[in-house]
């Protein structure tokens, strides 16, 4: 049986390409034990980077019994087990540092025999407090099966290009509403504004994509939805 | 330069793009490179849009049995310009900005423009650059695309990449859209960083690619000059301390798209084992290449290099034996392999790679659908199975010349068919009496004469069956299938026939097929059995492309078929009065009166003029002497026109077969899957034919015309000035009967035979096909006469399942042919993505660390009508309808019809006769041990194959197996070397060096020897074991096994005697007792 895990990812501009969050099935519930991550995990440190998630949860469980097996979804910052870890940090660093497209509306695929393969899309999100006032992620859905994810290219894709822009006009709307919000500033001001954070970059700082999006539920509806392309695709 | 201007934008020159090329080889030896541009100057075989849509022409019922629908245009081949297909190479030589390039295919067509355009002034340039401006993408953005920008890696492993490129617009060729695929590799002296393709890992993750390869690492010593000899020699497995070389080198082959993502899947990603194949087999190539080039001195590669794209930097001073070693990393000139032929081969092999593996429709696993509509009673798929014993009956009747009537009706109702045919079409003359007087004496079959005749040339079927029934489950799996696990056996097996007419082998290769499994499709068909319905039921599932209701449709696979074709059939007046229908009846081979016959068979059969059987020819050979079959049809032949050329060629048959010959070409080209291609290559369309057979309709017509004034038949068809049913029959597959002994492959020929007025009438219907071809022929005509892409008008004929070339949609929804799977899924999805985006979700914390999120319910809410569907008016309102699963797709077995080459990739296909087939099959079997056992890492590989010669009436194993794992390192260096040699290309003979040279193959043996010997080559240890296992004189066969079979066979002619057609198409709704004997007996066969 072919593993999949589904990932968000981000190129932050203070720890390069990063996980933010990715989803696994298994049909074991002890194996889902096992991809849980613990207190004692890696802190994370920035806004950019870190899985936020209602109360200040870590990990985001979905067990459904339909069928013949039961099956078990985990959404957690990174995979907890050491190998999918390095070979999803692998597939995000060349995802968001390495590999190219002209157009990033079309997927990729990529992958090699050591850390897996993948197709993943790249996609931005305005963000006046970005460098170059937009952010830059990656989603993605790895798998260790190279014939098992390619199969699978038009369900992935489509699954993609909906989340992506789903995303994209939350981002948007919110972007909006809070530009509209701000009367007192005047156009001046805020060129003046953004020249001194162009030229400084003072005023860059990490912000997740909860607060782009404007909805604190944003990764746990990304949970729901990797588990619909999961069960989809497996 | 106008010339050359008006002959680039002359439509023939554009659409000789297309196609798999044929003609490239003419163009080869023109090239300054010692090979031509090959593909950008082909004839194209399948150029024109008509001509790729020949692919279609097959009967609706053929179609049907062998595809599972009867709809063509789901079957359409596509059409590929083959100016778009690209193969380049490229070196990361340590530069982040520039990358060298190796070698491009799309440089050889400009240096020849260049070339060109000099002697033709300097103005023609500028124009050439017009004309093929942004034919292809720039060499450095592909070089970005294959290695990527930003941060360098150092990896050593192999990487395979997938990227659509963006679209390119070219004035001449259009719109280019098309897919890079890149591999990249490393040529290492590092033993350490190489390894087996996969890495082994935990069990929680454990990538895998889709074929591996064994990456071996090279030796240098630091001097090159005493290697000059022998490039090969002490190349791999270094003993000697390592230098630490590495460099990565990269593979693109760039492959054009018709329609952009949804041909991604039918082009790319259900052929991608066999692109991996071919990559592999393409970096094998390079790797030796390059390594050969490395070991030789600098200046004799100047000496050698006569590329005006050689530039060797003089800059740099090699710091080690080889000039092109810089800094532990070899540096190649550009284009170093611009030169290399075999490399420039490699482009038309992928162009053929791509053409076949696409255009070729696979067949439907009618295992399957036999097998769970015998588990389901009431299936609509009923029609599979009893269609399969039909041909079965229709095969052990006509073919091996068992008595197998059906029913006393029909026997009746044709009292000169079995009489005359059986002696005529009987092989064996000897025993034509008994079979005559047990066809005259009661018209059915007689279970001692069956059974009794076990002398090799009675048991065709049967000896077949006994040899496949226990390899069907190899049979199952691909030529070129990699699984984890088990690594200790590897067998490939596949089956090939050989035939001069595709029509009788597409009849065996569809009872053949009904043998094989396929697990995943049987479970899919189970599961989606329950969604069959509320898919089905839908009323609301709409396309974009139509938004005709389906009401309309039928259903081929209905069981209400069989009253459909009763209604039809009891129109003719010399059908009997009884309710079977007609449709599933042996249909009648000779009249011996046809004064009063008015009906459209009758007058079919009265212009027959072959009284031939659908029978394998008995002689061995193909200039054996006819004489008894000239002297019964002489008389039949007297009218027909036959060109000089086909004369020629067939001097040595008698008039009568040359009739049956040409009459048999013609038709059997139409249904031919590929037929396409051998037709355009002599020019000769569709449109040709369909054209042709207005004037052979004028000779029909006549006979036809009593049928025509009755008011039953005429209900049924129009009157527009020609008569249809004629032009039904030019373009209807021909009957088997009309088996010719050489498949004419001479459209010239058959062109003239129909311009000249020749009756296409050489037809007679089987059984299960003569009311279908008449019921549907109304819905043909009306069709055909329109729009050639759009002869197969769903409402009328009536897809049955929704599938594509490759692939087939599940649930296997009856009546949603109009959905479009990829708007379909689409639109679910972009449902369930706004359901879960726009609504808060629910969840409670189990702990402090972890939250449990319920899952969405997508159908909360919904309206419970009983149905799924999708509402693609409200997208607001996400929870008014339940919401369906996704349309799954299942990639069908490399089945096929008929292929006008063998191609490696199939398990099942039938060529055209070929002195060369079995070599090529051998090669292939060949190339099977060398890649499995070198990059697969099994102990043991068994290659074989059933190769079936229907025109000697042959059946013969050819086994190639190795095992001996002592010489495993002497393999793989010159290993490397033969797969470069024939990668899929099967018309490649395997060379000498590889050490399993054709001397080593075994000859062919006497019949019934099995002879062994084990060839100890210098490299490679294996067993070639050829044995005939039927012949006409000798069965070499399980006796207990045959005698099994046909005691099967036996029992299910009972059946279809001893009941009506109507009760066995009514088995779904009682008779138990028949319907348990049915299952029981076929399962004996199928499971």
């Amino acid at each position: 049986m072919s593993n999949f895990i589904v990932c968000l990812a981000h190129f932050c501009e203070l720890h390069g390409p990063s996980t933010i969050v990715c989803t696994q099935m298994t049909s074991s519930e002890d194996r889902a034990q096992q991809q849980l991550l613990s207190s004692s995990s890696r802190p994370q440190t920035c806004a950019s980077c870190s899985l936020m998630l209602p109360s200040g949860a870590m990990n985001l469980v979905t067990k459904e019994n339909g069928g013949d097996e039961a099956k078990c979804f985990v959404s957690t910052h990174y995979p907890s087990l050491q190998q999918r870890y390095a070979a999803l940090t692998k597939l995000v660093m060349k995802s968001l540092s390495v590999e190219t497209t002209t157009d990033i509306s079309k997927p990729v695929f990529f992958g090699d025999a050591i850390s897996g393969y993948c197709i993943t899309k790249i996609f931005r999100a305005v963000d006046a407090n970005a460098r170059g006032s937009e952010r830059k992620y990656s989603l993605m859905v790895a798998s260790d099966s190279e014939n098992d994810l390619l199969s699978q290219w038009n369900t992935v894709t489509v699954y993609l290009n909906e989340l992506i822009a789903l995303i994209q006009k939350s981002v948007e709307t919110a972007a909006e509403s809070a530009s509209a919000e701000p009367i007192q500033k005047s156009a001046s001001s805020n060129s003046v504004f953004d020249n001194e954070r162009y030229l400084r970059r003072s005023m860059i700082k990490p912000r997740s994509l909860v607060e782009l999006t404007g909805d604190k539920d944003l990764f746990v509806k990304f949970h729901l939805w990797a588990l619909e392309l999961l069960k989809d695709i497996s | 330069m106008l010339g050359r201007l008006f002959k680039q934008n002359s439509p023939q020159t554009q659409s000789n793009g297309y196609g798999p090329s044929s003609a490239t080889s003419n163009n080869q030896s023109s090239s300054p490179y010692g090979i031509g541009l090959g593909a950008t100057k082909t004839s194209s075989p399948g150029a024109s849009g008509i001509s790729n849509n020949l692919n279609s022409y097959e009967d609706s019922y053929t179609r049907e049995i062998l595809y599972g629908t009867s709809a063509a245009s789901q079957l359409q081949p596509s059409s590929f310009n083959n100016k778009f297909f690209r193969i380049v190479v490229s070196q990361d030589g340590g530069s982040l900005r520039t990358k060298q390039v190796l070698f491009d295919s799309s440089m050889l067509e400009n240096s020849q423009g260049k070339t060109a355009g000099a002697s033709q002034g300097p103005s023609s340039s500028a124009s050439r650059n017009i004309m093929t401006s942004k034919l292809h993408h720039n060499i450095n953005e592909i070089n970005d695309y294959m290695f990527g920008c930003g941060l360098p890696t150092n990896e050593h492993h192999c990487t395979t990449k997938l990227h659509i490129l963006p679209a390119l617009n070219n004035q001449v060729y259009g719109t280019n859209r098309s897919i890079l695929i890149t591999r990249l590799f490393s040529i290492s002296d590092n033993n350490d960083s190489m390894s087996f393709g996969d890495a082994s890992t935990d069990e929680y993750w454990h990538p895998h690619s889709s074929l591996p390869i064994r990456q071996v690492p090279f030796k240098y010593g630091g001097k090159s000059g005493n290697q000059n000899d022998s490039p090969y020699k002490d190349m791999y497995y270094s003993d000697t301390k390592t230098n630490n070389i590495n460099s990565r080198f990269s593979i693109g082959l760039i492959i054009p798209l018709e329609n952009g993502d949804q041909d991604i899947t039918e082009t790319i990603l259900t052929n991608w084992n066999e692109i991996s194949y071919f990559m592999i087999v393409l970096q094998r190539l390079i790797v030796k290449t390059l390594i050969s080039v490395l070991h030789r001195n600098a200046s004799s590669l100047i000496n050698e290099s006569t590329s005006p794209y050689n530039r060797i930097d003089q800059g740099h001073s090699p710091t080690s034996g080889s000039p092109f070693i810089i800094n532990k990393r070899i540096q190649f000139p550009n284009y170093v392999l611009q030169n290399n032929p075999e490399i420039h081969s490699q482009l038309i092999k992928l162009i053929k790679l791509i053409h076949y593996d696409t255009n070729i429709p696979k067949l439907i696993n009618s295992n399957s659908l036999m097998k769970w509509s015998l588990q389901n009673r009431e299936s609509e798929l009923s029609a599979f199975y009893i269609n399969w014993v039909f041909e079965l009956l229709n095969w052990l009747e006509y073919k091996d010349g068992k008595a197998m009537s059906l029913g006393s009706g029909n026997i009746a109702n044709c009292p000169a068919k079995s009489n005359q045919n059986f002696s005529v079409y009987n092989n064996n003359f000897e025993n034509s009496e008994s079979h005559l007087s047990n066809a005259s004496n009661s018209g059915s079959f007689s279970p001692s004469g069956f059974s009794r005749d076990f002398n090799g040339s009675k048991s065709f079927l049967a000896s077949l069956f006994s040899v496949l029934i226990p390899l069907r489950h190899s049979l199952a799996k691909r030529p070129l299938y990699y699984e984890e696990g088990n690594k200790a056996h590897k067998e490939v097996t596949r089956v090939v026939i050989m035939t001069g007419n595709p029509v009788v082998a597409k009849k065996l290769l569809f009872i053949i097929n009904g043998l094989i499994p396929d697990e995943k499709f049987y479970s899919s068909v189970d599961i989606s059995s329950d969604a069959l319905g509320a898919l089905t039921g839908s009323e609301e599932v709409k396309s974009e492309d139509t938004g005709e209701s389906d009401k309309g449709a039928e259903n081929p696979y209905s069981p209400n078929l069989g009253s459909k074709f009763a209604s039809q059939g009891n129109s003719s007046d010399n059908i009997p009065s009884t309710s079977e229908p007609t449709g599933i009846k042996p249909i009648p081979i000779k009249r011996t009166s046809l004064a009063n016959d008015n009906s459209f068979e009758n007058s079919l059969s009265k212009s027959a003029a072959s009284n031939k059987g659908w029978e394998i020819a008995s002689k061995s050979t193909a200039s054996t002497s006819t004489a008894p079959y000239q002297s019964r049809i002489e008389s039949n032949t007297t009218a027909i026109p036959i060109t000089q050329k086909a004369q020629a060629q067939r001097s040595s048959l008698s008039k009568s077969q040359s009739m049956a010959y040409l009459s048999s070409s013609l038709n059997s080209s139409l249904s031919s899957s590929t037929s396409n291609y051998s037709l355009s290559k002599l020019g000769g369309t569709f449109i040709d034919k369909w054209k042709n057979s207005f004037g052979a309709n004028q000779y029909q017509n006549y006979h036809t015309s009593n049928s025509m004034t009755n008011p039953d038949n005429m209900e049924h068809h129009h009157s527009n000035g020609f008569n249809m049913m004629n032009l039904l029959y030019s373009l209807r597959t021909p009957s088997p009967a009309l088996e010719g002994d050489e498949y004419l492959w001479n459209s010239d020929s058959a062109n003239t035979v129909s311009a000249s007025g020749s009756p296409l009438n050489n037809h007679r219907i089987t059984r299960t096909t003569s009311m279908q071809e008449i019921s549907s022929s109304t819905n043909f005509m009306h069709n055909k006469r329109g729009n050639v892409a759009d002869f197969e008008h769903p409402k009328l004929t009536g897809p049955g399942v929704k599938r594509t070339k490759s692939g087939v949609y599940f649930p296997i929804s009856l009546k949603s042919e109009k959905v479009d799977r990829m708007v379909f899924n689409s639109s679910i999805i972009k449902r369930k993505c706004n359901a879960i985006m726009n609504v808060a979700p629910k969840f409670t914390s189990d702990d402090m660390k972890t939250l449990l999120v319920n899952p969405k319910n997508f159908n909360e809410g919904a309206e419970d009508s009983g149905t799924t569907s999708l509402d693609f008016d409200s997208p607001e309102k996400p929870s008014q309808h339940r919401i369906a699963p996704l349309i799954q797709r299942h990639t069908l077995q490399p089945v096929i019809g008929f292929t006008d080459e063998f191609r490696p990739e199939f398990t099942l296909q039938s060529c055209l006769i070929n002195p060369k087939l079995e070599s090529q099959v051998m090669n292939a079997m060949k190339n099977d041990l060398i890649f499995y056992h070198n990059n697969c890492e099994y102990v043991n590989v068994t290659s074989r194959t059933v190769f079936v010669s229907l025109r000697a009436r042959e059946i013969k194993m050819i086994e190639l197996s190795t095992g001996d794992r002592n010489h495993f390192n002497s393999l793989s260096a010159p290993s490397n070397a033969d797969e470069s040699h024939s990668p899929y290309d099967s018309n490649s003979e395997t060379t000498s060096s590889n050490g399993m040279s054709r001397d080593n193959v075994q000859s062919k043996s006497p019949i019934g020897i099995t002879p062994k010997r084990t060839n100890y080559t210098s490299h490679l240890n294996y067993r070639t074991t050829i044995k005939k296992i039927f012949t006409q004189t000798r069965n070499a066969c399980d006796v207990d096994k045959v005698n099994q079979i046909e005691k099967t066979f036996e029992e299910l002619n009972k059946i279809f005697q001893s009941h009506t057609t109507s009760d066995i198409e009514k088995l779904g709704m009682g008779n138990n007792e028949l319907y348990g004997k049915l299952r029981r007996l076929l399962n004996s066969m199928l499971n």
